[in-house]
C-alpha cells in the first residue's frame, strides 16, 4: 500500500494504516528530536507525542509533503519540550548529557579502532556544537545537512520563508564551524580545521 | 589592517552570506558567477569556503541514531473527528450575557421607579366577603380630629351589589329602602365610581384630607382604638360617600355602640348624615389586626336592615407595615400603576429563572469542554 492509501485510510481511523506510516517515518523522525534534544528519553518522549499528534490531527493534512508535515509537528513537539525546561533551569541543556553509544561509521568497517574513537570525539563535539546554537538555527542546520532536506522542503516543515532558512542555514554553518574551530585543540588532528590564512 | 576598499568590503560581504547556499547550489546564475569571481580573488573567502564544506560533510556523516522502540500507536486509538464549527457556546455565552443585562436593567428600573420601597405595593385587596375579621366591641365612642396625609388605596374591588348599594343613581336596591345613599356633606369627596365585579381600578388618592377618627373604648378596661386611617376613608368614600354608620355584625362578633362616621374633607367636620335614616346607607369603617395583618375594612348596609343580617358588601383593604411612610407609599404607587408592577415582577422573575438556566448551560458546556481537551 502506498503512502497516499495509508494516509486516506489513517484519516479513516485505521491505527494499523497509521503505523504503517509511523514504521516508514519513525527512525527520521526519533534522530531529528534526538539531535534536536541531545537526550533519548526526551527524544523518544518527543516522537511518541509527535506520532499521537499526527494521527489525531491527520484530518488536518491537506496533502504535499507527508514528511514535511510530519517534520513540523515533532519540530513543535521539541520546542515544547524545550519551553518545559526553560520553565525549569535545573536541568539546563548544558546539563544534556550527550549520547555516546550511537557511533556508527560511514564504510562499515573500513575504520580502524583508532579512527572510531577520533571519529566518536568529533561526533560529540559536533552534537556540543549543535547545543551551543540558537534552537531555530539548529533546527534548519538539523533538517538540511542531517536529514538532508531541501531548502523548500525546509521551509514547508518549519513554515518560514526561503529567505529565512537561507539566512538560518548559513549563520548556523558558520557558528557551528567557529565551535569546531575554538575546540580543535581537543580534537584529532585529522579533525582539525584549519586557520585562515 | 584591512587594505580592502569600500567596494571590495561589500563584495566580501556579499559573498561571504551567500558561500552557504553557494556549498547547497542555491544560488541563481549571476550570484554564483559573482561568488565565483570574488572566490578566485579572495583567500579568506576560499578558506571560508572550505571550512564551511568540511563542517558540512562532517554533519552530514554523524551517525543514524537507533531508534529505541517501535513508535506504533495501539490500534484502538482513534483520530479525533474533524471539528465541526460549533456556534452552542458563543451563542449561549451571548446569551446569558443579554439576560444578565436585561435583569440587570429591569431590577434597576424597578428600584428607581419604586423607590426602593417593595411595600409600597403590597397593598391589596384580600377578598370582599372574607369572613369578617374578630371585631373590636368598643363600649363608647370618642371622636377625634387628625391629619391624615394623603395615601394611596391601590387595588379596590368592588362587587356589583356594592355598585347598586352606594351608587348616587337611583337603582332600586335590594334593601328595603331602594333608597340611593346620602350625598357627601362635604362636598369635595365627589361620589367615587364603583367599578363592577372583577375589574381592579386603582383609586387615587384624595387630597389631603382631615379624617374624623373614631375612638371606642373598651370594656374591661381595655383600650381599643378603631382608627379611621385614610384607607377606611377611602374604603367608605368607595361604599357611600358621606357614611353613617350603624351597628352591624361580622364572623360573630359585633361592632356596636357605633352611631356615625363620616368623612370631612377640608378641615369641616361632616356631621353624621341627616337624611332619612331609612334612605341612608351606613358605612362601618375601621380596621384591626387578624391573622398577623391588619385588615381595613369598610362595610355598607342599609340602616333599615335588620341588624342581625349579614352586611351587604364588605370591602378589605390589607394594608401593609405600619412602618412604610405613607407619603412614600404615595409617591411609588402614583409612579407605577399595579399592572405594570405586577408586569415587572414576572419579568424579572423570567429573567431571573432564565438567566439561572443559561449560566448553568454555559458552564456546564464550558467544563466539559475543557475535559475532553485535557484528555
Amino acid at each position: 500500500m502506498d503512502e497516499q492509501a495509508l494516509i486516506g485510510s489513517a484519516c479513516k481511523g485505521d491505527a494499523r494504516a497509521f503505523n504503517q506510516l509511523v514504521l516508514l517515518y519513525q527512525s527520521m523522525v526519533y534522530n531529528l528530536a534526538y539531535r534536536i534534544l541531545s537526550d533519548a528519553d526526551a527524544a523518544a518522549d518527543a516522537t511518541q507525542d509527535a506520532f499521537l499528534s499526527a494521527f489525531k490531527a491527520i484530518h488536518k493534512f491537506r496533502g504535499g509533503s507527508f514528511k514535511a508535515w510530519l517534520l513540523r509537528i515533532v519540530t513543535n513537539a521539541c520546542y515544547d519540550y524545550l519551553r518545559d525546561k526553560r520553565r525549569r533551569p535545573a536541568d539546563s541543556l548544558d546539563d544534556l548529557p550527550v549520547e555516546e553509544d550511537h557511533v556508527r561509521f560511514l564504510g562499515g568497517g573500513a575504520e580502524s579502532p583508532e579512527e572510531c574513537i577520533e571519529r566518536r570525539q568529533l561526533n560529540r563535539a559536533i552534537q556540543q556544537g549543535l547545543l551551543s546554537l540558537p534552537v531555530e538555527q539548529r533546527v534548519v542546520l538539523i533538517l538540511s545537512d542531517l536529514q538532508g532536506l531541501s531548502y523548500q522542503e525546509i521551509a514547508d516543515a518549519t513554515g518560514l520563508s526561503l529567505g529565512t532558512v537561507k539566512s538560518r542555514l548559513s549563520r548556523g554553518r558558520a557558528r557551528l564551524r567557529d565551535y569546531l574551530l575554538e575546540q580543535r585543540e581537543l580534537l584529532p588532528t585529522r579533525y582539525r580545521l584549519r586557520d585562515a590564512g | 589592517m584591512d587594505r580592502r576598499t569600500g567596494k571590495q568590503r561589500t563584495e566580501h560581504h556579499y559573498v561571504g552570506e551567500r558561500l552557504s547556499a553557494y556549498l547547497d547550489g542555491e544560488l541563481t546564475p549571476q550570484e554564483r558567477r559573482t561568488v565565483e569571481q570574488h572566490l578566485a580573488r579572495c583567500q579568506a573567502c576560499r578558506w571560508e569556503l572550505n571550512t564551511l564544506r568540511q563542517t558540512v560533510q562532517w554533519l552530514s556523516e554523524l551517525p543514524p541514531v537507533p531508534v529505541p522502540r517501535a513508535f506504533t500507536l495501539p490500534v484502538t486509538a482513534r483520530p479525533v473527528r474533524a471539528p465541526q464549527r460549533s456556534w452552542g457556546l458563543p451563542l449561549l455565552q451571548g446569551a446569558t450575557v443579554l439576560v444578565a443585562l436585561l435583569l440587570v436593567v429591569v431590577v434597576v428600573g424597578d428600584f428607581l421607579l419604586t423607590g426602593f420601597l417593595p411595600a409600597a405595593t403590597s397593598r391589596q385587596i384580600v377578598s370582599y366577603e372574607q369572613p369578617l375579621p374578630a371585631a373590636p366591641s368598643p363600649s363608647s365612642i370618642a371622636w377625634e380630629t387628625r391629619e391624615v396625609e394623603q395615601t394611596v388605596v391601590k387595588t379596590v374591588v368592588v362587587e356589583e351589589g356594592l355598585a347598586a348599594l352606594s351608587s348616587p343613581s337611583p337603582t332600586p336596591m335590594p334593601a328595603p329602602t331602594g333608597q340611593p345613599p346620602a350625598a357627601v356633606p362635604g362636598g369635595e369627596a365627589e361620589p367615587t365610581p364603583l367599578v363592577s365585579k372583577d375589574v381592579q381600578e386603582k383609586v387615587a388618592a384624595p387630597p389631603p384630607a382631615t379624617v374624623e377618627e373614631r375612638t371606642g373604648i373598651g370594656g374591661a378596661g381595655a383600650v381599643e382604638t378603631m382608627a379611621l386611617t385614610e384607607t377606611e376613608t377611602t374604603a367608605a368614600r368607595l361604599l357611600a360617600p358621606g357614611a353613617a354608620v350603624t351597628e352591624t355584625e361580622g364572623a360573630g362578633s359585633v361592632v356596636t355602640g357605633v352611631e356615625t362616621a363620616g368623612v370631612q374633607m377640608a378641615g369641616t367636620e361632616t356631621p353624621a348624615p341627616t337624611g332619612q335614616p331609612n334612605r341612608t346607607t351606613s358605612v362601618v369603617t375601621g380596621s384591626q389586626e387578624a391573622g398577623g395583618e391588619r385588615y381595613t375594612y369598610a362595610t355598607a348596609l342599609p340602616t333599615e336592615r335588620p341588624t342581625r343580617e349579614a352586611p351587604t358588601v364588605a370591602v378589605y383593604v390589607q394594608e401593609p407595615a405600619p412602618a412604610v411612610a405613607p407619603a412614600r407609599q404615595g409617591e411609588a404607587g402614583a409612579i407605577l400603576p399595579d399592572t405594570a408592577v405586577i408586569w415587572l415582577g414576572v419579568a424579572e422573575l423570567t429573567l431571573l429563572v432564565a438567566f439561572i438556566l443559561l449560566a448553568s448551560a454555559t458552564l456546564a458546556v464550558m467544563l466539559r469542554r475543557r475535559r475532553r481537551r485535557s484528555q
